[in-house]
């Protein structure tokens, strides 16, 4: 029994190694980054309200990325063909900073922070990281 | 109105067909005379030549009594009523001919008859013995009716139980008869089996009659109803496909209404002909018959087999034979009911993310023409990125912004594929058979409904079928049997779209980008979209608004209708004449309507699609009818004596065939309404009104001569002198012979001493001639086509005129392709029949193919006259390996089975006029199906390569040294191999002896065509699993096959495969199997991968799980079915084939059916079923 036992306990150690024995093992780190953070921050934002989002890069993705690019958006300019994304790129304090955003809409409004990575081989990331702000009339 | 009275009347007449033939089965007035015989022995010779059965106690007192009768035709009650007079018995006559005899003064019910037998089982033992009184092991020992049986063990013995006085005991065992006992009382019964004899005798049907297998001196091979019958199939024609591996059957797409070519040992001709295909004797197509109606199928291979249907032969024949009922067997009624669902053998997983939908295009496009395929910009594309994994669509990102100007800009994630197909389509199968017979009477009836829905999802498209089939023979006395046969088919298939379904699958996925929607927000339809190329590229050419339109339609209809009467008299006992007329009728019915189109470029503003760049768009209604008659007759006779060993068949006949075709089409435009469909409601342009008719009478004399020795030698001559009115009259006739020879070795005193476990051996050659009709009409005729419209040239300014032209000139003395077979066969069988063994070589000559003669000067004026100027030579071989064996597994016996069959072939022109041996054309030694490619060395490394690389291979590189940002050779781009050492990439003078640096790179038509079977049964379960595939078949894809080439053909391309850009070369990805981004590189044929070449040359073998079926008997109410049994079946379940390598997403069937691989896919189908017989 004891030796059932051993050899079961060993299959299924085989299998746990073999599992995490991935192809990830070589894949290429995307950067981290902090949340999204507001100048000025306020519970409440009035229709008319002027902010700048911020963004910090906490890690740098490895070395072998192609291309990043990043940019600012928010929620009610998706159906606007007016409004455009915000591309920004991070400064030297790996801060990302966003041009400045006119709230024009009120209700639970989302500023969102996109991100394109393109490591070799076709291997492209995307980076969202949102944040939902309160907007009255 | 007056189709809808001809479908009406031929309902009626199947229906009557089949009301009548049950009503003819009870007609069965009986003729009996004896003298003195005992009442036991009288009521028995009157069960052998009636329906009546005698019930009685065996106690019964009388039953001794001698008794004389002599009636004639008399019913069965006025026979009893005599039979009983002069006895002190009683009967009575109940259902189904059961007769229950008593003494009058006690008297008995059926049921109290059955009620007195004993309720008591015991046990029966026993041994098993063969001839030789060796003990048989393994042999299975079932009491009959019912699951119960055991194997005998080393000894041959057995041992029984749960057995009733009465009951019958069966012993079988693989190559012995099967024997049975009745058993009286417990005990033990000692069971003597002997060998087989009824496998040497297999009858297998042959032209104009039957021989039995082990005389065969042909090369014939044969598909059993077992094989057919019950496979989730829509017809015959895929029921029978890799059952041999000498017929290649292929299908022009996975459609459920499709065609399909066939041909048996490859083609016989550079001009095609297929076999010649009889169900019953007629002409007919296998897509219009029931499979589950098929008692056997018999394939004649060789001239000596199919020589006797001469002319039409010379492609070999199939002899399809339909089931019929038994002489003297109780009414079986068989229900067969299956449903299930069908979806594609090919993967669909393509991209269906916008953004990378217009990146890959834009990126193909721009590095090809120096602009992207869409105007979208850095801002565009962010739109995209932001909506990516979006698959379906949010209120807060929409799929389509309106613009200032009330355009629409897109950024969807939409999935065409399965917007515009459907993965799971259900389908549904009813077949049901009654089949019987009494002694002078038999009949077989069925009829199946089959309905499948087809992979369109948008007005999905629609298939069914009804069948009918009923067969009645009489023996109307001792000397005259008469046949009726009459099948009836029916078959509907709605479409939507343009009339050619294939174009859907090419047109939908051009400009269907997945960044663009099917439907604006307010509902109406994509069709132009001003963001790409200049947006003039309507949206899958169209047929996206045409479909979510849905007014569109395309019906078509097929019926045919066939009767056959035959009658057969017997002369003399070893004489019979027969002759038979059957008469086929078939119509073909199409109606198309095209309606105009509406869809939206601009909120809020409707447009109509122009029928000037889109025909699919114009109003119009078109229809085609086509009525076919074929009238049949034979008459033939057959004188078998036998003195002594020496065993005589002669037969000799006539056979004749009329045939008419009378087709109309009409077209035309603008209709008052777009919601009916008639020319009456059309006010438009005629652009079509063709008549089309044709008409065509053969008539061939036949005959053949078998003598064997014993059963040892085998001889057999036949003949045919044919007729054919598509020849001149002074060229109409041919004689076609053949001869043939077989020597059972295993029957002579030599092979005594291996007999026990090498049973039998037969050595076959042959050799005939054919001709081969198969050619148009009236070729021997100049023809003059008055339908010439549309000159450009008019009178009146309005009205352009007609004109009509003569056709080429042709050779006076066109006749038949003749077609010359040698073949050699080896039949063994071992261990009792269990182990069998068929294997045959052959050559295959064929002269006088028709073809253009020899060139004339061009002062001629006209093309060259065709004429009978090539040859072509076949060689090939087949072997055939079955293994029968049964094994006892958990006490209970398993039967198993496992065949395997090869066959391949080589065809080469031995002669044709092309002295230079140009490969535009044949040449002599030619092998058909070549096909000439370059030599591929791999893909630059680097754009330093490139330039350092010397030859000079613009011929190839046509587009890419010229055009675009890109031009000239980079890194990624293909090396072609300067074979002839000249540095210039060329295909020289494009003949076979000087081809430049091309060579014979693969070949497209299939080789080593191989199949193999598994067969299984134990405890009620039954297993079987068909496999089937082909060893090598090469395919170069087209220019247009997008699919396989996606972006590098056109880069507009909707279905590109999810893995692509795995396969696109780049600097990150040097071994990569395409070469570098560029579009239209497929399209041309100078672009650099337009020329076939050995490294993107497919090959299209596959391995395939044709079928796979588990069927359980369930051993339940066995007094009500006697059998009930419930399945699982799946056909073309799997397929592993080298193409998956880099082409998942096109079947290799498809691919070899269509260059572009754009085509109604291949369905794989999971069924489940219940037969109920009873």
């Amino acid at each position: 029994m004891f030796k059932t036992k051993c050899i079961f306990i060993s299959l299924i150690m085989c299998c746990v190694a073999f599992a995490s024995c991935s192809d990830d093992d070589n894949r290429s780190v995307e950067p981290t980054f902090s949340g999204i953070t507001i100048t000025p921050e306020k519970d409440v934002y009035r229709v008319g309200d002027v902010i700048t989002c911020h963004i910090t890069c906490l890690s740098q993705p490895s070395p072998d990325i192609k291309e990043q690019s990043y940019w600012w958006y928010a929620s009610w300019w998706f159906p606007d063909p007016e409004m455009k994304a915000d591309f920004q790129d991070f400064d030297e304090s790996g801060v990302n900073t966003s041009a400045e955003i006119t709230l024009t809409e009120a209700g639970e409004m989302k500023i969102y922070f996109f991100g394109k990575l393109d490591f070799p081989n076709f291997d492209w990331r995307k980076v969202e990281i949102a944040r939902t702000v309160t907007v009255a009339e | 109105m007056y189709y809808n009275k001809i479908r009406h009347q031929w309902r009626r007449a199947a229906f009557l067909a089949l009301m009548l033939i049950p009503a003819l089965a009870a007609w069965a007035n009986v003729s009996v005379s004896f003298s003195g015989l005992p009442l036991r022995k009288a009521m028995r010779e009157i069960e052998k030549v009636s329906d009546l059965h005698f019930f009685y106690k065996t106690t019964l007192e009388g039953l001794d009594t001698k008794v004389s009768l002599s009636v004639k035709d008399v019913t069965a009650k006025e026979l009893l009523d005599k039979l009983f007079a002069s006895v002190p018995l009683g009967y009575s006559l109940e259902a189904n001919g059961v007769v229950v005899v008593y003494n009058e003064k006690e008297p008995v019910t059926l049921s109290e008859l059955n009620a007195t037998a004993s309720s008591d089982s015991f046990t029966v033992t026993g041994v098993v013995t063969d001839e030789a009184d060796e003990p048989v092991i393994g042999a299975t020992v079932r009491q009959r009716g019912s699951r119960n049986a055991v194997a005998t063990d080393h000894d041959g013995r057995y041992s029984l139980s749960g057995i009733r006085r009465g009951d019958v005991v069966e012993v079988s065992y693989i190559g012995y008869e099967p024997q049975s006992v009745r058993i009286a009382s417990a005990g033990v019964y000692d069971i003597r089996i002997s060998e087989n004899i009824s496998s040497l005798n297999e009858v297998v049907v042959v032209g104009y009659g039957s021989q039995k297998k082990v005389n065969l001196t042909g090369a014939v091979s044969v598909i059993k109803a077992d094989d057919i019958t019950g496979r989730p199939t829509s017809n015959a024609a895929s029921a029978i496909q890799g059952a041999d591996p000498s017929l290649n059957l292929t299908f022009s797409s996975g459609g459920p209404n499709s065609g399909y070519s066939v041909d048996i040992r490859g083609v016989a001709s550079i001009n095609g002909g297929s076999p010649l295909v009889l169900v019953d004797g007629v002409q007919m197509d296998l897509s219009r018959v029931n499979s589950n109606d098929i008692e056997s199928v018999s394939i004649l291979k060789d001239a000596s087999a199919a020589a006797i249907y001469g002319a039409k032969a010379s492609s070999g024949v199939v002899l399809v034979t339909t089931k019929s009922g038994s002489e003297d067997a109780a009414p079986k009624v068989s229900f067969d009911l299956k449903a299930g669902w069908k979806t594609q053998t090919a993967d669909n997983d393509y991209i269906t993310s916008g953004y990378w939908s217009v990146f890959i295009n834009d990126w193909f496009m721009n590095e090809h023409s120096g602009f992207p395929f869409t105007t979208y910009d850095e801002y565009d594309y962010a739109e995209l990125w932001m909506r990516l994994g979006q698959d379906v669509e949010s209120p807060e990102r929409p799929w389509a912004v309106v613009q200032p100007d009330k355009s629409y800009k897109y950024y969807a994630n939409f999935d065409w594929y399965n917007h515009y197909f459907k993965k799971n389509r259900p389908m549904q199968d009813y077949n049901v058979s009654v089949t019987g017979g009494s002694k002078r009477v038999n009949y077989y009836v069925s009829g199946r409904i089959y309905k499948e829905d087809g992979m369109i999802r948008q007005n999905n498209d629609k298939f069914e079928s009804f069948s009918t089939r009923a067969k009645l023979n009489v023996k109307i006395t001792d000397w005259l049997k008469y046949g009726v046969n009459m099948s009836f088919f029916n078959s509907n298939y709605h479409y939507p779209g343009g009339n050619d379904i294939q174009y859907l699958f090419k047109g939908s996925c051009l400009h269907s980008l997945p960044y663009i929607p099917s439907t604006n927000p307010d509902g109406t339809s994509v069709y132009y979209n001003q963001y790409n190329y200049n947006g003039s590229l309507a949206v899958g050419n169209g047929l996206n608004a045409v479909l979510n339109y849905g007014k569109h339609f395309n019906k078509e209809r097929n019926r045919e209708f066939v009767v056959k009467n035959d009658i057969e008299i017997r002369l003399m006992k070893d004489w019979t004449v027969n002759a038979d007329y059957s008469y086929l009728y078939r119509n073909y019915e199409f109606d198309s309507r095209r309606v105009p189109v509406p869809y939206s470029q601009y909120e809020g503003v409707i447009s109509w699609m122009d029928p000037a760049q889109q025909s699919i768009a114009r109003d119009q209604y078109a229809r085609r009818v086509t009525g076919r008659t074929t009238q049949i007759y034979n008459v033939f006779t057959t004188y078998s004596p036998s003195f002594g060993p020496h065993n005589l068949k002669i037969m000799l006949g006539l056979n004749g065939e009329i045939y008419h075709n009378n087709s109309l089409k009409a077209e035309r435009y603008d209709l008052l309404s777009t919601e009916l469909s008639s020319f009456n409601l059309a006010t438009g342009e005629i652009p079509s009104l063709v008549e089309d008719l044709a008409s065509s009478v053969t008539r061939g004399y036949f005959g053949r001569i078998n003598y064997d020795y014993a059963g040892k030698y085998l001889f057999e001559v036949s003949g045919r002198y044919d007729g054919s009115s598509r020849f001149a009259s002074s060229h109409r006739w041919g004689f076609f012979p053949s001869a043939s020879a077989g020597w059972r070795l295993g029957q002579e005193k030599f092979w005594e001493p291996v007999r026990k476990w090498w049973t039998d051996a037969k050595i076959r050659l042959s050799v005939g001639t054919l001709g081969n009709q198969q050619v148009g009409y009236y070729d021997y005729i100049q023809i003059i086509d008055t339908s010439m419209k549309n000159t450009g040239v008019t009178l009146d300014g309005s009205t352009q005129l007609s004109y009509a032209t003569e056709s080429a000139p042709v050779a006076g003395d066109l006749t038949w392709e003749k077609v010359t077979t040698y073949d050699v066969g080896l039949d063994l069988s071992f261990f009792n029949n269990r182990l069998r063994f068929t294997g045959d070589m052959y050559i295959r000559d064929t002269k006088d193919m028709l073809t253009n003669g020899a060139s004339l000067p061009a002062v001629y004026g006209a093309s060259v006259p065709k004429a009978n100027c090539a040859d072509l030579r076949t060689r090939g071989w087949e072997i055939a390996l079955m293994w029968d064996d049964s094994v006892d597994l958990l006490d209970s016996p398993m039967k198993y089975s496992v065949s395997v069959g090869v066959g391949d072939y080589v065809s080469r022109i031995t002669k044709f006029d092309n002295p230079t041996k140009l490969l535009t054309d044949y040449y002599e030694g030619m092998t058909l199906g070549e096909l000439w490619g370059y030599h591929i060395d791999g893909l630059f490394a680097s754009d330093e390569d490139a330039a350092a690389y010397t030859v000079d291979q613009s011929s190839v590189n046509s587009d890419i040294m010229v055009v675009g940002p890109s031009k000239g050779l980079h890194g990624g781009d293909l090396i072609y191999s300067d074979l002839d050492g000249d540095e210039v990439i060329s295909i020289g003078e494009n003949t076979a002896d000087n081809p430049g640096d091309r060579r014979v790179i693969g070949n497209k038509l299939p080789r080593y065509n191989y199949n193999f079977r598994l067969g299984l049964e134990w405890k009620g379960i039954d297993i079987s699993a068909f496999f089937q595939g082909i060893g090598r078949r090469n395919w170069y894809p087209s220019t247009e096959a997008t699919t396989f080439w996606g972006p590098y053909s056109r880069p507009y391309q909707a279905f590109i495969a999810g893995d692509f850009l795995e396969n696109v070369w780049t600097e990150d990805n040097p071994d990569a199997y395409f070469p570098r981004w560029r579009g239209y590189e497929a399209l041309g044929a100078t672009n650099q991968l337009g020329p076939a070449n050995d490294r993107y040359m497919q090959n299209l073998a596959y391995l395939r799980l044709k079928n796979l079926t588990v069927g359980y008997t369930i051993p339940v109410l066995r007094n009500v079915f006697s059998q009930l049994r419930v399945y699982f079946s799946g056909e073309n379940l799997f397929y592993w084939s080298p193409f998956k390598k880099y082409c998942r997403t096109i079947d290799p069937e498809t691919a070899a059916t269509i260059t572009t691989g754009n085509n109604y896919g291949f369905a794989k189908s999971f069924t489940f079923g219940v037969n109920v017989v009873f």
